[in-house]
């Protein structure tokens, strides 16, 4: 009678202990759920960010108000849209801004919009000093007049890299 | 015996919760890789025909582009680049090794391999070393493996291919 009797304190000690190790276990997983889920939270809203990015990157290097060829860039074009940003803005949305950098030299020469100049090699569309997150992609400038020979001018192919950018919301 | 079968099922129960977990996390997390991968994928086409398309600023036909010194490298190994002073295969390897270079210092943290070969049976060998020829230039191991993105383009020239190849990957 007796040991029946401790057989059975002994088995609701047991469901008891097994009830507790689940509900440590859910506890648990219920705190990690939700900090996984801040953290994923997260990562969605960068993720908008970074595609929104790469998207507005894809516009400037097909539109054809920029460029040549894909991803061929022409510098008569860019000179002229220099300082012409809310023309930019109807195309690609307020906020965006693209820099363009010829590397054959490290020194930025900015291009004047009013001149052309060979030698400059850096165009800046709607640029401001403010928060900003960008992406950089490897890219061409066509140079209208690149070689300038007795015979005729001839255009140049260069290596650049473009910005764009997206002006952090206040 | 009863009471262990219970707590088998609660065991098992608690153990496909956490494996369900698992998967379920895995599968997010693929998804968050998708657009970094998007982009270096980009990149890494953008920065294999940008080199190509590039003018090497000599006013020799046979290399006035960046594809055009490399088909001369090959096609032509003993040519002297007119106004360089230097064979089309020499030339081909510095101006990919400045290139490559100027890119790499504004995206310090993507290694890269850049690397033509001919295909098609075509074999040109080295006319200094006798060894056959094939340009390979970056700061990535050769044998790295894992996540690689790899560009390909081909220059074609007088019925030959040449095969380009540009395998990208982030330091990280």
């Amino acid at each position: 009678m007796k040991t029946k009797k401790l057989a059975g304190q002994m088995g609701i000690m047991e469901y008891m202990l097994m009830t507790v190790f689940i509900m440590v276990i859910i506890v648990m997983l219920v705190f990690f759920f939700s900090g996984w889920q801040i953290s994923q939270t997260q990562m969605q809203g960068s993720r908008v960010k970074s595609e929104n990015l790469l998207s507005n990157l894809k516009n400037v290097m097909y539109s054809p108000l920029f460029i040549r060829d894909d991803s061929m860039f022409d510098d008569a074009k860019l000179t002229a849209l220099q300082g012409k940003c809310e023309k930019v803005k109807e195309v690609l949305g307020a906020d965006v801004f693209i820099e363009v950098k010829t590397l054959e030299k490290v020194a930025e020469i900015p291009c004047d919009p009013h001149r052309y100049d060979i030698n400059c090699n850096y165009w800046s569309i709607c640029r401001r000093d403010a928060p900003h997150s960008a992406l950089v992609m490897p890219v061409n400038v066509y140079r209208n007049m690149g070689n300038v020979l007795a015979s005729g001018i001839l255009g140049r192919v260069d290596l650049a890299i473009v910005k764009v950018g997206v002006y952090e919301s206040q | 015996m009863r009471a262990n079968k219970g707590q088998t099922t609660l065991v098992m129960i608690v153990i496909i919760i956490i494996i369900f977990a698992g998967i379920i996390m895995f599968l997010l997390n693929l998804a968050g890789t998708v657009s970094q991968k998007e982009y270096m994928n980009m990149y890494s086409h953008n920065m294999l025909l940008s080199i190509l398309r590039t003018d090497t600023g000599y006013l020799d036909s046979k290399c006035q582009t960046m594809s055009d010194t490399l088909a001369c490298a090959f096609l032509e190994p003993s040519w002297v680049c007119e106004g360089s002073g230097m064979r089309c295969k020499d030339l081909a390897e510095g101006l990919l090794a400045s290139y490559t270079g100027k890119l790499e210092a504004t995206k310090k943290n993507y290694l890269y391999l850049f690397t033509v070969e001919p295909t098609g049976g075509l074999v040109v060998r080295d006319p200094e070393t006798g060894e056959q020829m094939v340009i390979q230039v970056g700061n990535m191991d050769p044998s790295a493996k894992g996540d690689i993105i790899t560009a390909n383009e081909r220059i074609v020239k007088g019925g030959n291919i040449l095969k380009v190849q540009l395998k990208l990957t982030s330091a990280q």
